[in-house]
């Protein structure tokens, strides 16, 4: 895979850097083709899946898509799901196929260096978590010394489970396997597995889904990092720059508090800041070659990173992940979601 | 009654020491799978999910306002494969009755969810059963189906292009795939075949490499290849992700044709090659009208189980980010709504899967009685 990925490399470097000497920015090329094609994934709950009554795709990165057209070309239908797999979605922003990929992909050193792309600002933490039953009353995974816990075969879990117990100098604690999530799941609710162990968002939609989800309770602990961001093709600073403002003045929007139902009546609010940030007088967008307004039409789209979260990833969800504690909620509540000043 | 069941179940089930062991150990171990396999089909099952669920499976996120056009595509194939059934077999009472019954069971399903549906159904049905009648009885009919399918392929195109060919999904995109893949690999293979039997030794060499070369390699990245070559080679033209899958299956799938159609042509005895250039028919005619009848004769039966291999081929297109049937399924199971209904999905498409295979082979053992029939 890896030759794979290097001839591929070679044969865009040689073939599409000698086809467009001069090649013009991605923003240049959505806005001229008034639709933005973004890629998302269509098997991931609470990220891009299907709802199956509506037909339409919905998650948290298939918003950021939709925000992305409101901004860009103030109209938050003019996007085109591409759908990418884990395999495909670098060689489809490579190849030009689509021109931002949002599909919970892990921001890696190697895929910004070896890959040619540049990611955007992280927009969800992810991470391995422990899930356990509420019934046993463990609060937290310092009290889970000796317990088994349990994982899905040949999963990275499975090592990063062994050196936290080293870490800890846990001795009696076991890991046990199981072939999928579904087995995993079912261990659990028959007692074999004390406390199961997978990413954190997948956790929460298969106790979001048990019959009774408030049976389990998901630890506030995350072992391993698993930070998601979208990414675009690398060396588009002018592309790169103008999504990246995108998805902090959505960050920005919730910490000042601009959310879909206020956004009208601070757009009349006498405060040049918030004038300034809607673009009602004067604006940020220009210099990034976006309208002045596109964090207003972003929020009016989709809404501040807050309901982004909630309407994906919120109590009234079926895969409800706490934001409260976690470096998900807002630098003001002691996350890590930060925009730098708008000023 | 009780005396001949006794003996029956002595000489099949109890003749022997091990015979009884393992019909004492077979027979509960079978019960037991069947009865828990039954209650949980009729009981624990929540089936509910497949109506609900049915149009992502059969058309993927094709729009719902525009799935009329889906639904002509179905009388369209319906007709067309109706008439081919017909060119190989009479249509027995007992297959009617069959036939009838199936489709009797699928309309009466799909009534449960929505009237007008079972309606099309049966509409495709009869279709299906016209173009069977006519071409069975009319003999005639039966040298417009070339162009029939080229024609029908074409207007189900047109058909279902305008909402945009990337929203192609489900047993829908399965189908097209099978269909185009099948009537374009046909006539690449053939010339393929010929090629590798060619004089020119540039023209052979060609071939055989290309032939060996797709033989060699897996169709999974045949089918990556193409999808990322192509942007590549003509940056100015988008190909839709559907076309270029479709374009990968028939490179990859034209070898096995060029294959089957070689052990074809092998099988051509020479002294008919030679008596018709003996009668002074030039190089192409001799082909045209000799050697290919001929061979296509042979090879027909491979040929269809080949268009089966495609068909099963195409869940690998998940790579390029295309929905077909399966992973249609697999996103229905995404909703975190559904995901606990994985049998469920799994066998809907296990007996759809089923009930297609079967159909093509059962066709494929028919045409080739058939054919046997000549050589008779």
């Amino acid at each position: 895979m890896s030759l794979g990925k290097l001839l591929a490399a070679g044969v865009f470097a040689t073939i599409g850097l000698s086809m467009n000497p001069a090649s013009a920015s991605v923003l240049d090329t959505v806005k001229e083709r008034g639709v933005l094609h973004c890629g998302t994934d269509n098997t991931a709950p609470g990220f891009g899946y299907l709802n199956t009554k509506t037909g339409q795709l919905e998650g948290l990165d298939v918003d950021f898509c939709k925000a992305v057209a409101a901004a860009v070309l103030g109209d938050a239908t003019k996007v085109k799901f591409v759908t990418v797999t884990d395999k495909s979605r670098f060689d489809a922003v490579l190849t030009n196929q689509v021109d931002v990929v949002f599909a919970h992909t892990t921001l890696k050193p190697a895929r910004e260096s070896a890959i040619s792309v540049d990611f955007l600002p992280i927009n969800f933490y992810d991470g391995t978590g422990i899930m356990v039953k509420s019934e046993i009353g463990v609060k937290s995974l310092d009290e889970l010394d000796g317990a088994t816990f349990c994982t899905t075969q040949g999963s990275v879990t499975e090592t990063v489970l062994a050196s936290a117990f080293k870490a800890k100098g846990w001795t009696t604690s076991k890991v046990l396997t199981y072939e999928n999530l579904e087995k995993l799941f079912a261990a659990l609710g028959s007692g074999r597995c004390d406390a199961m162990s997978t990413d954190k968002s997948a956790l929460a939609a298969w106790a979001g889904n048990s019959p009774n989800p408030s049976d389990y309770v998901i630890l506030p602990d995350t072992l391993d990092k698993s930070p998601f961001a979208g990414f675009v093709v690398a060396n588009d600073s002018k592309w790169r720059n103008a999504l990246r403002w995108i998805t902090y003045g959505l960050f920005q929007a919730e910490e000042s508090g601009v959310t879909m139902a206020k956004l009208d009546e601070l757009m009349k609010s006498d405060d040049p800041f918030f004038q300034k940030l809607l673009g009602v007088n004067g604006g940020f967008g220009k210099d990034f070659g976006l309208p002045d307004d596109f964090i207003q039409q972003a929020v009016r789209a989709v809404g501040n990173y807050g309901e982004i979260y909630e309407r994906n990833l919120g109590p009234d969800t079926t895969m409800y992940l706490e934001r409260k504690g976690t470096p998900n909620a807002l630098w003001t509540e002691g996350g890590a979601i930060y925009s730098p000043l708008w000023n | 009654m009780i005396a001949s069941t006794i003996r029956w179940s002595h000489r099949n089930l109890f003749a022997k020491p091990l015979d009884a062991v393992l019909s004492l150990v077979v027979i509960p171990l079978c019960a037991w799978a069947l009865y828990s396999g039954g209650s949980w089909v009729f009981q624990g099952a929540q089936w509910g999910i497949i109506p609900e669920s049915i149009r992502v499976l059969l058309v993927g996120i094709y729009p719902a306002d525009q799935i009329w056009r889906a639904w002509g595509t179905l009388l369209i194939f319906g007709l067309l494969f109706g008439a081919t059934l017909g060119c190989v077999f009479f249509l027995h009472r007992v297959l009617a009755l069959g036939y009838c019954l199936v489709v009797a069971a699928i309309a009466l399903v799909a009534v449960y969810s929505e009237p007008t549906s079972a309606l099309l159904i049966v509409a495709a049905a009869a279709l299906a059963l016209a173009g069977w009648f006519a071409t069975s009885r009319w003999e005639n009919l039966r040298r417009f189906l070339v162009p029939a399918w080229t024609l029908g392929l074409i207007a189900v195109f047109a058909l279902l292009s305008p909402p945009g060919i990337g929203l192609w999904g489900g047993l829908m995109l399965s189908v097209l795939i099978t269909m185009v893949t099948a009537v374009l690999s046909l006539p690449l293979g053939i010339l393929l075949a010929f090629g590798r039997r060619s004089q020119l030794a540039s023209v052979r060499m060609f071939c055989t490499a290309y032939i060996e070369t797709m033989r060699s390699v897996p169709l999974i990245l045949v089918v990556y290849c193409v999808w990322i070559v192509l942007p590549v080679l003509a940056p100015q033209y988008s190909v839709p992700d559907v076309l270029r899958g479709m374009a990968g299956f028939t490179i990859f799938f034209s070898a096995y044709v060029a294959e089957y159609v070689r052990s074809g042509l092998q099988a051509v005895p020479k002294g008919q090659v030679e008596a018709a250039r003996s009668l002074g028919m030039s190089e192409l005619d001799v082909n045209r009208y000799i050697v290919l009848p001929q061979s296509l004769r042979v090879v027909v039966p491979p040929l269809v189980g080949n268009v089966l291999d495609v068909f099963n081929a195409a869940p690998l297109v998940f790579i390029i980010g295309l929905t077909d049937f399966l992973r249609a399924g697999q996103m229905v199971l995404a909703n975190p709504q559904y995901s606990d209904r994985t049998y469920e999905i799994y066998i809907f498409l296990f007996v759809t899967y089923f009930l297609i295979g079967s159909l093509i082979t059962f066709a494929a053992r028919k045409l080739e009685l058939h054919l046997a029939k000549g050589a008779r």
